[in-house]
């Protein structure tokens, strides 16, 4: 395999990040611009591998366990999710709101942890796992406290059409107020 | 940004004031948004402030 198989292979696998669906050979060449044969070689070793599974019924390719357990290992090795595990979880009991921890990861906001205050509600809470920073407040919170050439960066490189001018204000979000005016007035730069 | 999900937000640092990630409280606006958001900002601050120090963060 060389190196072009191996970016494909992850080009492949990157798909799914952006489509909970699953996805058929003819999408998968059609998003990523490569003939069908060559996907459907490199989805087939995916699948031998279980990074991809295949729902018999439609034929179509989804996230496989290998892709969970790995994620999962990722999630265990953290250490801010070891060590604000134990308080998010105090926190969403105390209050009775959900509390999540989330890294800043290549310009978005990647949820790490999940806390409920009841158990019985957290697949109906599953969100992200990568939310924009601009529109949520813990991204809000994260840009605020950026490098200044890393949130320049950002701004830059944020897709105006996806981030309408009025989201910042519309969302529905506070800003905590020690972080707003320096969120505001950097992000206007 | 979710219709009808409201949501506040802090940051958690490391060492030598390194970002490190950030913490969120959500639930439906008329939880996160009432009588209760002074008291739920300070809590979550005060969480993420003692996570902070977990990892390393120190005022000092």
């Amino acid at each position: 395999m060389n190196i072009q198989s191996v970016r494909r292979a992850t080009d492949i696998i990157s798909l799914f990040c952006r489509s909970p669906q699953p996805l058929g050979i003819t999408e998968i060449a059609t998003a990523l611009k490569l003939n069908k044969g060559t996907v459907w070689g490199l989805v087939t070793t995916l699948e031998q591998q279980r990074f991809l599974q295949q729902d018999p019924s439609t034929r179509k390719y989804g996230v496989g366990p290998k892709l969970f357990e790995l994620g999962m290992v990722y999630v265990g090795s953290l250490d801010i999710n070891a060590k604000a595990a134990r308080p998010a979880q105090a926190l969403a009991a105390r209050t009775g709101l959900n509390a999540r921890i989330g890294i800043w990861d290549n310009g978005s906001v990647l949820i790490t942890f999940l806390a409920v205050p009841r158990s019985e509600d957290y697949l109906s809470h599953q969100l992200g796992p990568r939310v924009p920073a601009y529109c949520s407040a813990i991204g809000k919170a994260l840009l605020a406290y950026l490098e200044p050439a890393e949130l320049k960066n950002y701004v830059r490189n944020l897709d105006t059409r996806a981030a309408p001018s009025q989201a910042a204000s519309s969302c529905g979000s506070i800003w905590l107020r020690p972080a707003s005016a320096v969120t505001r007035s950097r992000a206007r730069r | 940004m979710i219709p009808g999900l409201a949501a506040l937000g802090a940051p958690v640092f490391g060492r030598n004031r390194t970002l490190m990630g950030a913490m969120s409280l959500s639930e439906t606006p008329v939880k996160v948004l009432g009588k209760r958001l002074d008291r739920l900002s300070y809590e979550l601050v005060r969480t993420a402030a003692d996570i902070s120090r977990e990892m390393g963060y120190s005022v000092a």
